[in-house]
């Protein structure tokens, strides 16, 4: 690298010494000339020199007052100035390092003696230069990495604060700081970290502290800090040692995780809830297959008992005995159509109803049933909507919900209380509730200050067969029928309960959508309507009645049989008088399968719809499989039998 | 002409100052010997220092008269001085140049000669008059 020759502006009025500038020049400087009467500023700002050289002999009062000068102007004041005299006072010297001159050169002196000044001189002004670059580039740099950091300090969103471990003392915090933990900045620097109670668990500091005995810096311990107000949030503490001004710190950042720790409590419950669905609703398959089974063999069970006191009608005594046994069985039959309730396997008329009725109703029941130890307490809307639902379940659901209550406070005596409300469940609903859409629903909430339910039997309270009673007492299957119908209906319920103090239970019912609610006049007036042919078949006259009236009403042309074996001589004998065949399954004397394959025998492309009840026997496949292209079940609503008509006709 | 003559101090050299004529006597002999110095002796160290030595006292003997010169009140003060400043630098410059080879000996010789003989009997002499005319009575 080439450096530029280094540069001294010589002023003098020695027009001899020229023997000093060969010499300089020598060196490898490179030199300005000028005379004391040259306008010296000027020049010297123009050359830009590394050093200037005063060598006036007529006066050495002058040269110092060129050097002041030249100090006092900001380009010219870092240039390096020596001046030589002869015969100099001391008081000349004075004013001259005064002035600011580096360097002083008295004569006589030797060439070699001045030319090392000067180098002196330059090497000073070029250290200071070069020292002057290094350290601004450093301050920039210093102050580029203060003002990252401080960022970094400032806007972080977590606690940040400095410690100083000998004494404990805080230094500094953050704003984040202030604002989690509610103390100002000023009341917290200058004293000590143990005065504030940060943390609701002392074993956090234990932790923070222990860096000396661990080596180790902390990252996220969980515990509970307390805010300035009392309040205590979930935080997560990491801490570093650090050595900051030559002392030993700590540096602490704690992460408020109150919210984070919310939403995994949620899940939890959502997490067990959903669990608990599951649970509930195998549970429901599994009891619901036996049941069945169950109720076949009741039926076997029952029948033969029955056959068997025909034969035996005047041996009263073993009569006695049988009736004991088809008493018991009868009992079974009851415990199996809840069971079949709770597995929702029952299918019932849900029609839309007002649920307030209902709870006046049982309420009503209820007070001329309880003792005078339990008081009522009712608060029940009256102008509530209505719900889709079979009001004997309603009666029962909140029924069971009260008997339980009244257990709960047998002994001790309390209050029951009971309200109705409509209420709107927002999105997303409620702990709890997790399956419920959104929209308006009607709310029970049934709740009694009776012995309440232990923390850890409360999720299986919707069991079936989980009971705290003692034997003979309860099924436990109340609350399980009454899940059964209420998420049958898509409702939901909830349950809280304070042992000792109270229990609540909280049921929810969608309201009808306002298309459902037309009057069944509009209802009729929508649904299709046709003119053929019908032959209706069911065993119970009642019913072949109701349904041929209706059908009528629709447009059709019906015959109403309720034999089976007079339904297929009829259609014998007129195979082409018919449309459209409905029969029952349940017959006395042949099966509504059998006929119907009999009439399929006759007029294999013939529509036919069997309705059945619950049965083993036949279900949609089947009955696909045997030709029969129609399937309802019963209870059946009209209207799904007007469709069901149409859309088999218009198939043909 | 011999170049390197020497000075021959009389009485015409004095100014009627005793102390400057002292130093000036002293000053002939320093020239003197310094002829004989350069001749006699080859040690260039010695030779060096031997003209440090004279400029060191012309040095001396300038600072001593201009202080006289202020004390009397001299008007020539200020001229005088810068004569001496001028002096002294060239002999300064010379040595300098005598040491890198650059001036003959017989050249700072006769530089000296010259220098005493006019400074000494011309400007010098103004001073003397001026102390004659002002001191006597006081003396």
């Amino acid at each position: 690298m080439t450096q530029t020759a280094q540069s001294i502006f010589i002023i003098s009025d020695n027009r001899k010494s020229g023997l000093l500038a060969e010499i300089l020049s020598g060196q490898g400087y490179c030199l300005f000339h000028a005379s004391p009467k040259d306008d010296i500023s000027t020049l010297v700002n123009h050359a830009g020199p590394d050093l200037v050289l005063i060598d006036i002999e007529r006066s050495i009062r002058s040269g110092i007052k060129i050097c002041r000068s030249l100090k006092r102007e900001k380009i010219s004041k870092a240039i390096p100035v020596i001046i030589t005299a002869m015969l100099p006072d001391l008081q000349d010297k004075e004013d001259a390092f005064k002035a600011g001159c580096s360097d002083f050169i008295t004569k006589p002196f030797s060439f070699a003696e001045v030319i090392v000044r000067i180098k002196n001189s330059l090497l000073i002004r070029k250290n200071m230069e070069s020292l002057e670059q290094v350290v601004d580039i450093q301050t920039k740099q210093l102050k580029a990495e203060k003002e990252r950091f401080s960022k970094l300090f400032l806007s972080s969103p977590d606690a940040t604060c400095l410690i100083r471990l000998p004494d404990r003392c805080m230094i500094d915090l953050n704003p984040s700081f202030e604002i989690m933990f509610g103390y100002s900045k000023e009341k917290c620097v200058g004293r000590g970290f143990d005065e504030l109670n940060l943390f609701a668990d002392s074993q956090i500091k234990e932790v923070m502290f222990d860096l000396q005995g661990s080596q180790k810096p902390v990252r996220d311990f969980e515990g509970r800090a307390i805010r300035a107000c009392g309040e205590i949030f979930d935080v997560s503490v990491s801490s570093d040692a650090a050595t900051i001004d030559e002392e030993s710190c700590l540096i602490a950042i704690i992460r408020d995780i109150s919210a984070r720790k919310a939403s995994e409590k949620e899940r939890k419950v959502l997490e067990d809830q959903l669990q608990q669905a599951h649970k509930l609703e195998s549970i429901g398959t599994l009891a619901g297959g036996i049941a069945h089974d169950f109720n076949n063999i009741l039926s076997v069970i029952i029948g033969y008992t029955q056959l068997a006191m025909l034969h035996i009608k005047n041996d009263r005594e073993t009569c006695g005995k049988l009736e004991q046994a088809l008493a018991a069985s009868s009992r079974a039959k009851d415990l199996v159509s809840q069971i079949l309730m709770f597995c929702r396997k029952e299918t019932r008329e849900l029609k839309p109803l007002n649920v307030q009725i209902i709870a006046k109703e049982v309420l009503k029941f209820l007070r001329s049933s309880f003792p005078s130890t339990i008081k009522i307490k009712q608060d029940i809307a009256p102008d509530c909507d209505m719900i889709l639902a079979d009001p004997t379940q309603i009666h029962q659901v909140i029924m069971n919900i009260c008997t339980n209550a009244f257990h709960a406070m047998k002994q001790s005596g309390g209050t029951l209380d009971v309200s109705l409300k409509q209420v709107e469940l927002s999105d997303p609903p409620a702990a709890g509730l997790v399956y419920l859409k959104p929209g308006q629903y009607i709310r029970i909430q049934v709740s009694d200050t009776g012995s309440g339910i232990p923390k850890d039997t409360l999720h299986r309270i919707f069991e079936p067969y989980y009971t705290t009673r003692p034997k003979g007492e309860g099924t436990g299957l109340g609350l399980a029928v009454v899940h059964g119908i209420v998420t049958g209906l898509k409702g939901g319920i909830t349950v809280e309960s304070d042992p000792g103090k109270k229990t609540m239970f909280q049921l929810f019912f969608p309201v009808v959508p306002p298309l459902e609610k037309k009057s069944p006049e509009e209802i009729l007036t929508v649904l299709p309507r046709g003119n053929e042919r019908i032959l209706f078949v069911d065993d119970d006259p009642i019913l072949v009645e109701v349904n041929q009236m209706q059908l009528e009403a629709f447009g059709y042309t019906v015959t109403g049989v309720s034999d089976s074996l007079t339904a297929l001589e009829f259609f014998r004998k007129d195979p082409d008088g018919f449309d459209l065949v409905i029969t029952d399954m349940t017959m006395p004397d042949m099966t509504g399968d059998v006929l119907a394959g009999k009439i399929l025998e006759i007029r294999p492309e013939i529509p036919i719809i069997l309705a059945t009840g619950y049965s083993e026997k036949i279900n949609p496949e089947r009955a696909e499989a045997k030709g029969i292209r129609g399937y309802l079940n019963k209870p059946f609503l009209q209207r799904h039998l007007a469709f069901k008509i149409r859309e088999l006709l218009d198939q043909n | 002409m011999d170049q390197t003559q020497k000075i021959i101090w009389t009485n015409d050299f004095k100014i009627g100052i005793d102390d400057v004529d002292l130093q000036h006597e002293y000053f002939v002999f320093l020239i003197n010997r310094l002829i004989d110095e350069l001749k006699i002796s080859d040690d260039t160290a010695y030779k060096h220092r031997f003209l440090e030595e004279l400029c060191l006292y012309a040095a001396f003997h300038f600072t001593s008269e201009e202080n006289l010169m202020m004390k009397t009140g001299f008007p020539g003060l200020k001229a005088h001085k810068l004569l001496h400043r001028y002096l002294l630098s060239n002999l300064n410059d010379r040595i300098n140049y005598y040491r890198l080879s650059r001036e003959s000996e017989k050249e700072i010789i006769r530089f000296l000669i010259d220098w005493f003989t006019r400074h000494t009997l011309e400007e010098d002499r103004l001073f003397g008059q001026f102390m004659c005319e002002t001191s006597n009575p006081k003396r």
